[in-house]
């Protein structure tokens, strides 16, 4: 078969398909386009701040290494200013963890990053291996989960970090919005879509791989003989995951796009403020101070199960009646305390400025409407000319919510009670609502308001059967 | 009259595990009347070389939806996926995408 061109530079051999847009291009101008589109996607969400210390999750697997790969490749090339770290937890799995953090250490080195490694026998006192071995392998994954993710944020953080990023790619994505979905985890479902994820008491999280293809992380990988580690981790059999992975697999296969169009449905999912206010709301966990829905956060209330031999108590719904009360010769997990970069940002006393209006900034001498800080350190009052620090204006929590009947949609009416009705010809028939009729037993009522008395009255209202249409009252 | 290529195999991104961690194969293929396809290896592959789980490596007779197939580093999906003729001295490399990262 004779070869064929790139589409891109019409020049080289074309040696790759790219999925997510059926193209066919050479070597060179993959990697641009990959290394290109991360670039977007980090810049399109305004994802780092110039200066800011970020920590790269690495695991010596694909995704991590390829990650650190890109993100020094393009904090050199675009100019970030950020200042990179490796970071990787170390799970303590005998034959797994070992081997791959190996694969961590070499990339330290081909990288020039700083690495950390932080291990869950530091931290919580329990290797994996020793869970595996109280709990046995079926839900030891639970475990490595929650103990991860507050690892990664505590390595983070004693490293003055406040920002980690992660090679969650856009199969992962995928595969996790469709989890939620069978799962019904109506919070998780918006947030997993989320290029970053930010709160107060937080590690920033940020996926720069959200829109890019496992097939060309791997690609990439091989075409740049990157170092990477590729074991099935001994005992994660990971049913739930796999069963979702393999259905996007074979999605992928019979329409490439099939991925991307997943992404896009769930980034555009809006919760009802109704639902939103019943989500539980995240606190502080009382023993730890990690951010947590609950009093105790999942970390505490697994590790104490594993303390006192109950552990397979704390997965699952038993989970909430775990007591309270710990004696001091139980083991627990450090303080957790957030990074002082991130501390002095809290302090500044932006939110009590009475000088801000919405978006709008006025003058605190004056009263003149200010210019909108851009990246500048001071901002000036053309009028009087007050300097003030620009820094206080930064990162503002500006909120704006729509009125619930500004857009309205055939499903909104539906779901509301009461409806507006028109009748044929010029007479109104007046509002339906779900309401029996005392007289005629009818589901439905019509009724209509009429002012009667002076304004500051209230009205009369004049139900109708819907069928018989006599008036009741 | 049967048409016979040598190839070599690789395996990456943990498929070396279902070949006896073998990373390498040296492979002599062969087909009646017509030039040997990469459909031909991947059942060779799937019936001589493979002794357990072989469902991580096949499913019908292709490969399972996350392998990725090169020829002379080029993508399969360039060459005709399974029709794709090879040649003799050609290179064809098998990659997971499917473990963690």
């Amino acid at each position: 078969m004779p070869p064929r061109p790139c589409q891109l530079c019409n020049n080289s051999r074309a040696m790759i398909k790219r999925p997510k847009t059926g193209q066919q291009v050479c070597k060179d101008c993959f990697f641009f386009a990959f290394e290109e589109e991360i670039h977007k996607t980090i810049s399109d969400a305004n994802t780092f701040k110039r200066g800011e210390r970020v920590a790269i999750g690495a695991s010596g697997g694909k995704d991590s290494t390829v990650l650190a790969h890109v993100m020094k490749t393009l904090n050199d090339r675009h100019d970030y200013g950020l200042e990179l770290f490796l970071l990787s937890i170390d799970e303590g799995i005998t034959g797994y963890r070992d081997d791959s953090l190996e694969t961590v250490k070499r990339n330290k080195e081909q990288y020039q990053l700083p690495l950390k490694i932080l291990s869950y026998n530091e931290l919580y006192g329990w290797t994996m291996d020793r869970i595996v071995e109280a709990v046995g392998k079926k839900n030891n994954c639970t475990f490595c989960g929650v103990f991860r993710r507050q690892a990664l944020d505590r390595g983070a953080s004693s490293l003055n970090i406040s920002h980690i990023v992660t090679g969650h790619n856009a199969d992962d994505v995928a595969e996790t919005v469709l989890m939620n979905i069978l799962r019904g985890d109506v919070s998780r479902l918006g947030r997993c879509v989320e290029i970053t994820t930010r709160g107060e008491d937080t590690i920033n999280r940020s996926k720069p791989f959200k829109y890019t293809y496992e097939k060309e992380i791997v690609m990439y990988a091989y075409f740049k003989k990157l170092d990477y580690f590729s074991t099935e981790c001994i005992y994660s059999p990971e049913a739930y995951r796999g069963f979702a992975r393999t259905y996007i697999k074979d999605l992928e296969a019979l329409r490439p796009s099939t991925i991307i169009d997943i992404i896009h449905s769930a980034e555009n999912i809006r919760i009802a403020d109704v639902v939103q206010d019943a989500l539980p709301k995240q606190q502080k966990c009382q023993r730890c101070g990690y951010i947590s829905s609950n009093e105790l956060c999942k970390a505490c209330v697994l590790l104490q199960g594993l303390e006192k031999g109950t552990a397979k108590m704390a997965i699952g719904s038993k989970a909430k009646h775990i007591s309270q009360d710990v004696s001091s010769d139980t083991r627990t997990i450090p303080m957790f305390k957030m990074p002082e970069q991130q501390q002095q940002q809290k302090q500044q006393p932006v939110e009590d400025m009475s000088n801000r209006i919405g978006s709008l900034l006025f003058c605190e001498r004056c009263g003149s409407l200010l210019n909108p800080p851009a990246d500048d350190d001071q901002i000036s009052c053309e009028e009087c000319g007050l300097v003030e620090n620009g820094a206080a204006y930064e990162n503002l929590n500006i909120e704006t919510r729509s009125h619930p009947n500004a857009f309205p949609s055939s499903l909104h009416l539906k779901k509301s009670l009461v409806v507006n009705t028109i009748a044929d010809g010029a007479k109104a028939a007046g509002a339906e609502i779900d309401e029996k009729c005392p007289s005629c037993r009818h589901d439905k009522a019509t009724f209509q308001t009429l002012q009667l008395r002076s304004a500051d009255e209230g009205c009369v209202q004049a139900a109708l059967g819907d069928d018989e249409r006599r008036l009741h009252s | 009259m049967s048409v016979t290529r040598n190839l070599k195999v690789e395996f990456g991104g943990g498929l070396e595990i279902l070949f006896n961690d073998q990373r390498q194969l040296k492979i002599t293929l062969s087909a009646d009347g017509r030039n040997p396809n990469v459909r031909d290896l991947i059942k060779k592959l799937a019936d001589e070389h493979i002794q357990e789980r072989k469902e991580l490596f096949v499913e019908g007779e292709t490969v399972r939806p996350g392998i990725l197939v090169l020829i002379n580093d080029c993508d399969w999906e360039l060459r005709d996926e399974l029709d794709g003729e090879l040649e003799d001295g050609d290179l064809v490399v098998f990659i997971s995408t499917l473990h963690g990262g």
